[in-house]
């Protein structure tokens, strides 16, 4: 130990105007969240503008202070004078390692406590989400870039790396088609899960390797694998498997008897209401029949896959955001078809067979949020605020501290129905496991909503959570439909 | 014999290069080694197998007792390693260098310290950034004397600097590592002459020669025959005669086995119209030539 604050100390004197500048930026960190207004998230929604550049700015901070300090006594190479100097390995990674801690963990961890409660939030009760966020940023911010700093010895190395990583990532994501990831919807928890699992198994994998043998070559080796796996093996999950999975870990699952979905050959074809358009492809809603759903619930599909299948025997699948959902109180399905395929079969009679996890929601709340008032607390969202501007723009946020919220929530005008000529979905609902996510900011939107009223006089608005029941698969087939009966125009 | 460092048939290859084949290398306790070799011998491989810093590909290398790959943190506490190539910590002041060494070492002599800081004329408030290459040298043999290492292993500690450093390195050496083990490997022939108890030529990744100094400037000679005629050199040459070379009735070549009257009786069976022999004793830079020669003309 005496070693190890002894390292530390010098690191402190080496890098003492380096720590002065983070300190700043997560102190300006702090205070850009703690005053943003909205709230931030990793999904950049509705994120204010300087604080998405400040996003930017202040990882790159932690990297080059990471880099630098593991690079002071450098690992790769035969020409650093501590190679022949009596350190004990362990207490050199314990050096670097407590520098971390303390410049970075610790910083983020304040200014995380100071945006809280400056948001509305007493940091004492979220002492557990505190921590599992600072596993999560650790593991997935730091863990990775450290292993990263051990098999370099120079930041230009490091930052070459890291830029050649980031490029390869986003040539994979958007030419690959590798963007279906964000597609996971509510179980997205599942892909960043298995992101931070194989990055930070393969960091803390190089990191003793190095620090005890000086492998690099092996460390360059398990970096690379692992930076590919992280990258193609949550794409490469079928979603009907992570769904699967998901259900499999809910704690409330359902029994599906009940409920039972059929083509509803009664209601007449008519325009719905919400448009989905994928380019290259046909938007097909078929109307369904659904019984079993009990009193004062409703469903909603978490993943719908569907298999098409002609009488001459031609298959052929989805091209994805395909969804069952409800408007005026019928059921829909929306599928997509590939503009070619369509063409071909759209006159001919065709079956679907889908594979279909859904979940019943209910036990509906609701809160009144006065417009222009200060924020008030809706169970399960956290603070929520309504805003008025131009007169008839409503714009509605809340916002929670660490994690999305696990309620499902809809945002309407008080005194007015429901007005289903636009659909909304319920936003969050988020199934992760965890208290807390794996972003920058503490803060999370949790609902977001805005909308332009006709009426001036209304002066508050409702926001109904509902909770889920139950989660079940409930797969169902329907034959002998015409494609092109069900074309969306 | 008790030995600072042993190899046994320690071998490396970079790729298809073999830069160490087979190496035998013996520094006996107490001995300043000098390891000498022309360029891309091996001397400062062999160096960095032996502080562990790159692995051998087969044999073993011993230091101190301990196998070099098995070096840790307790054995660095009794080894001493300047280089002419390793990295100091740059920003560090000379004064904070040592200051922060110091507690590495339980054997750290603060008193030495200050003798070869002033010895040194280190200027204690300059970083090592400041240094030119002979300030930085002496910063970096104080930092390994400082606690009286049972080992010191230097790589080429005297390129690039002028002869008073040398003097100065050279001697603070001789005067605080008495005793010490020193294996050191230097172009600086000349230099290493003047204390190398040993020395040990290396050419080829392999070692040609290792003896103590004494014995090998004993055996060497450069020879000079002045026969009646210009003589011819037969066909089957000793092979301790290095370097043959005739000019006129002269005839001038190194012997590598030196015994006055075998010699010299040698040499008047293979020239009998010898009338004048000559032998003068020859410098290490001298001798190194002579094997670098030789080995040139060989390959």
């Amino acid at each position: 130990m005496r070693q190890v604050l002894h390292i530390f100390k010098k690191d402190v004197r080496c890098f003492r105007y380096e720590i002065l500048v983070i300190l700043a930026m997560t102190a300006l960190f702090a205070f850009l969240g703690a005053h943003s207004q909205p709230a931030v998230t990793q999904y950049s929604r509705g994120v204010d503008e300087l604080n998405v550049l400040y996003h930017l700015f202040l990882p790159l901070g932690w990297w080059y202070l990471i880099a630098a300090v593991i690079h002071e006594e450098a690992l790769p190479g035969h020409q650093q004078f501590w190679l022949t100097r009596p350190y004990a390995r362990t207490s050199l990674l314990g050096a670097k390692l407590l520098f971390i801690v303390a410049f970075v963990n610790l910083p983020v961890l304040l200014a995380d406590c100071v945006i809280i409660s400056t948001q509305g939030f007493p940091a004492s009760s979220y002492l557990p989400n505190l921590l599992c966020r600072q596993i999560l940023f650790s593991g997935l911010w730091l863990l990775p870039l450290v292993a990263l700093a051990t098999v370099t010895n120079k930041l230009r190395q490091f930052f070459t790396a890291l830029l050649t990583t980031a490029v390869l990532y986003f040539i994979l994501l958007y030419a690959f088609g590798m963007g279906t990831l964000f597609y996971w919807g509510r179980a997205a928890w599942i892909a960043n899960s298995l992101f931070i699992l194989i990055l930070g198994t393969a960091a803390l994998v190089i990191l003793p390797l190095q620090y005890a043998k000086r492998r690099t070559t092996l460390g360059w080796g398990i970096a690379i694998c692992a930076v590919v796996l992280a990258m193609i093996v949550p794409a490469l999950l079928p979603p009907a498997a992570v769904y699967g999975f998901q259900l499999a870990l809910s704690k409330s699952p359902t029994e599906q008897s009940s409920v039972h979905i059929v083509l509803d050959g009664t209601r007449e074809r008519t325009r719905t209401s919400m448009t989905d358009s994928v380019r290259g492809a046909a938007e097909i809603d078929v109307p369904l029949e659904v019984t079993g759903v009990p009193k004062g619930a409703e469903l909603l599909s978490d993943y719908v896959g569907v298999t098409m299948e002609s009488a001459d025997g031609h298959r052929w699948q989805d091209v994805g955001r395909t969804m069952l959902y409800r408007t005026k109180g019928l059921y829909w399905l929306k599928v997509h078809v590939r503009d070619a395929v369509f063409e071909q079969q759209k006159n001919n009679p065709v079956t679907l067979r889908t594979i279909t996890y859904l979940t019943l929601l209910g036990d509906r709340k609701s809160s009144r949020l006065e417009a222009q008032a200060k924020s008030a607390t809706v169970p399960g969202l956290g603070l929520c605020s309504a805003l008025v501007t131009r007169q008839r723009d409503w714009s509605i946020i809340c916002r929670s501290p660490f994690r999305d919220s696990s309620l499902f929530a809809l945002d309407s005008f008080l005194g007015s129905e429901s007005s289903d000529d636009t659909l909304s979905l319920p936003q969050g609902g988020s199934y992760s496991p965890y208290l807390a996510e794996s972003g920058i900011s503490p803060l999370v939107a949790t609902f977001q909503g805005s909308m332009t009223v006709t009426d001036p006089s209304l002066k508050a608005v409702n926001i109904s959570t509902e909770a889920a029941l139950g989660h079940f698969r409930c797969d169902f087939e329907i034959h002998d439909i015409h494609l092109a009966d069900h074309l969306v125009q | 014999m008790t030995c600072a460092i042993r190899t046994e048939n320690l071998s490396k290859k970079f790729k298809d290069l073999a830069a160490l084949d087979g190496l035998n290398l013996n520094v006996p306790e107490g001995a300043i080694y000098a390891l000498v070799g022309p360029n891309g011998a091996g001397k400062t491989t062999t160096i960095k197998i032996l502080m562990n810093l790159v692995r051998a590909s087969s044999g073993r290398a011993e230091v101190l007792g301990i196998e070099s790959s098995h070096l840790s943190r307790q054995e660095f506490t009794s080894i001493g390693y300047v280089s002419e190539n390793q990295e100091m910590p740059s920003w560090m002041t000379v004064e904070y260098l040592l200051e922060y060494l110091k507690p590495f070492y339980p054997g750290w002599d603060c008193a030495l310290v200050k003798e070869l800081q002033r010895q040194f004329d280190l200027p204690p408030r300059a970083t090592i950034r400041q240094l030119s290459r002979g300030m930085r040298m002496k910063a970096a043999l104080t930092s390994s004397l400082a606690y009286r290492p049972k080992l010191i292993v230097m790589d080429e500690p005297f390129t690039g600097l002028d002869a008073m450093v040398r003097d100065q390195l050279t001697e603070s050496l001789l005067e605080q590592a008495a005793g010490t083990a020193v294996l050191i490997s230097s172009h600086d022939l000349t230099e290493l002459e003047s204390f190398a108890s040993h020395v040990g030529y290396l050419a080829h990744g392999k070692l040609r020669f290792s003896e103590e100094m004494s014995s090998l400037t004993e055996r060497f000679r450069e020879v000079e025959v002045i026969c009646e005629a210009p003589p011819v050199l037969p066909s089957e040459w000793p092979e301790a005669w290095m370097c043959p070379h005739t000019s006129a009735a002269v005839l001038r070549f190194i012997e590598s086995r030196f015994d006055s009257e075998r010699t010299a009786a040698e040499i008047h069976r293979r020239f009998p119209d010898a009338r004048n022999v000559s032998f003068t004793p020859m410098s290490l830079r001298a001798i190194f030539v002579a094997f670098a020669k030789t080995a040139n003309e060989a390959a």
